[in-house]
């Protein structure tokens, strides 16, 4: 058991900070309506699709604890939210049997929705006034990033945790 | 094995949140070692960052190239619209350089800081804001040029922002929209002090001052910094404009919105001051 978890921490470490170079590299230069695509919470929502909710919070904690290192927010909100969101995505998830291809759409989509809500959120509750009105243009770029991505990034999670087969998808089964 | 194990996974989930709570607790209490991760994980990363970044330099000109095309008939009317500014700008150079030296004077006599002689490094903005709620810049200067944290930022505008994080060759410069930026500021009509505060992208600032609530204040005033005693900007930058005013909280002050003199999202190159503020 801790052999096969170092192993999917050997793959999941430089994946996240290459998704990351990613980001901070190439994303931020590709604003739509002035907003950019959240890859970091995009790897977030296909580890709870792919792995469900215990995974959906540790790689949305550790995703977003990556991503909070390169901000100038404040330090853990990214985690915070990305870690509840995964987790919440994961529940959902799992209510699917044998989910199709438009129900991670769907989830990716709702995901997207309600991190970009819980950020302004958790900020207003920081006391710093994240203006309410960005929240709808910011959600759907987002959104559609991820709607986009979320069946690549599905495939690249499934490596990293270590069910390239999808079986765990399948006949819904834990995960090391 | 089923997939979801609810009281595990809570419990996992409850630990992992009080774990980032704990975090956002340290950097509100403004931690030098949070900021001391922040800055090694930016030098660490620059390198890298830089390679991904001219790797998509291609792919970013041309993304920028089409998500402007729609923009062709506001291209034209603002080309017609810097014609004629340069019109009028070369009708006004030849009054520019009596202008000029009549400043230069004026400047040796007061010692003006903004104007006059303090050091300032010219910088390449390299990344825009990270994150869709992030108001920071990277510039390509960093400490091994001499920028510190919280060195002011300018443009010839005015006031951009300050340098809230430094590596070896980058900064980053916390906007002057930030929500978590504050400056001093003084009304250059009346030498009323406030506080201007960010409220974020496309948004004004407010400005917090003792004025009495129904006190007049003529739309276009300028604000500038205070420079007051231990002030962490020198005076006399040039920061906003009113364009409103409205009851303070409580209803015992005036607050001023201010239009900041600088779009700080479009901008190339930046001036960072080279000043610390006394101690």
């Amino acid at each position: 058991m801790i052999a096969e978890r170092l192993i999917v921490l050997r793959r999941a470490a430089p994946v996240l900070i290459a998704v990351l170079l990613v980001q901070v590299g190439v994303m931020t230069g590709l604003p739509v309506f002035g907003a950019v695509a959240d890859l970091m919470l995009l790897v977030t929502l296909a580890a709870a699709s792919v792995g469900g909710p215990d995974k959906g919070a540790a790689y949305g904690f550790a995703a977003g604890l990556l991503y909070d290192l390169v901000l100038d927010t404040p330090f853990g909100m990214s985690a915070l939210v990305y870690a509840l969101v995964g987790y919440a995505i994961g529940v959902f998830g799992a209510w699917a049997l044998q989910p199709r291809w438009w129900f991670h759409e769907v989830t990716a989509i709702a995901g997207s929705i309600a991190s970009v809500i819980l950020t302004v959120a958790v900020a207003r509750v920081l006391g710093l006034p994240y203006p309410f009105d960005d929240v709808v243009r910011i959600a759907l770029v987002v959104a559609t990033w991820n709607a986009l991505l979320i069946l690549p990034a599905r495939r690249l999670l499934r490596w990293v945790i270590g069910d390239p087969d999808g079986a765990a998808d399948r006949f819904r089964i834990a995960l090391p | 094995m089923a997939l979801s194990r609810p009281r595990g996974s809570r419990t996992r989930l409850t630990v992992l949140v009080l774990a980032a709570v704990t975090v956002l607790v340290l950097d509100q209490r403004d931690l030098p070692v949070v900021r001391q991760v922040r800055e090694g994980a930016a030098t660490v990363l620059s390198p890298f960052e830089g390679v991904a970044e001219t790797a998509s330099r291609p792919v970013r000109d041309v993304w920028e190239g089409v998500s402007k095309y729609g923009d062709v008939d506001d291209l034209e009317a603002e080309n017609r619209e810097l014609a004629e500014r340069v019109a009028e700008l070369e009708a006004a150079q030849a009054t520019e350089t009596d202008t000029r030296r009549q400043l230069e004077e004026l400047t040796a006599t007061l010692d003006l800081p903004w104007v006059g002689d303090i050091p300032d490094l010219t910088a390449k903005v390299t990344s825009g804001p990270r994150s869709n709620f992030s108001h920071a810049v990277v510039v390509n200067k960093g400490s091994s040029d001499g920028v510190k944290v919280g060195m002011p930022v300018v443009t010839g505008g005015g006031l951009v922002g300050r340098v809230s994080q430094v590596s070896k060759k980058h900064s980053t410069i916390e906007l002057i929209t930030d929500p978590e930026f504050q400056v001093g500021v003084r009304l250059v009509d009346t030498g009323d002090l406030g506080t201007a505060r960010g409220q974020g992208r496309d948004e004004p600032l407010v400005v917090d001052t003792g004025i009495a609530p129904d006190a007049e204040v003529a739309e276009g005033s300028a604000l500038v910094t205070s420079g007051v005693d231990r002030s962490a900007y020198p005076d006399g930058v040039p920061v906003a404009k009113v364009s409103d005013t409205r009851e303070g909280s409580g209803g015992l002050s005036l607050d001023l919105i201010a239009e900041p003199l600088v779009d700080p999202y479009r901008l190339t190159f930046v001036d960072i001051l080279l000043w610390e503020p006394p101690q």
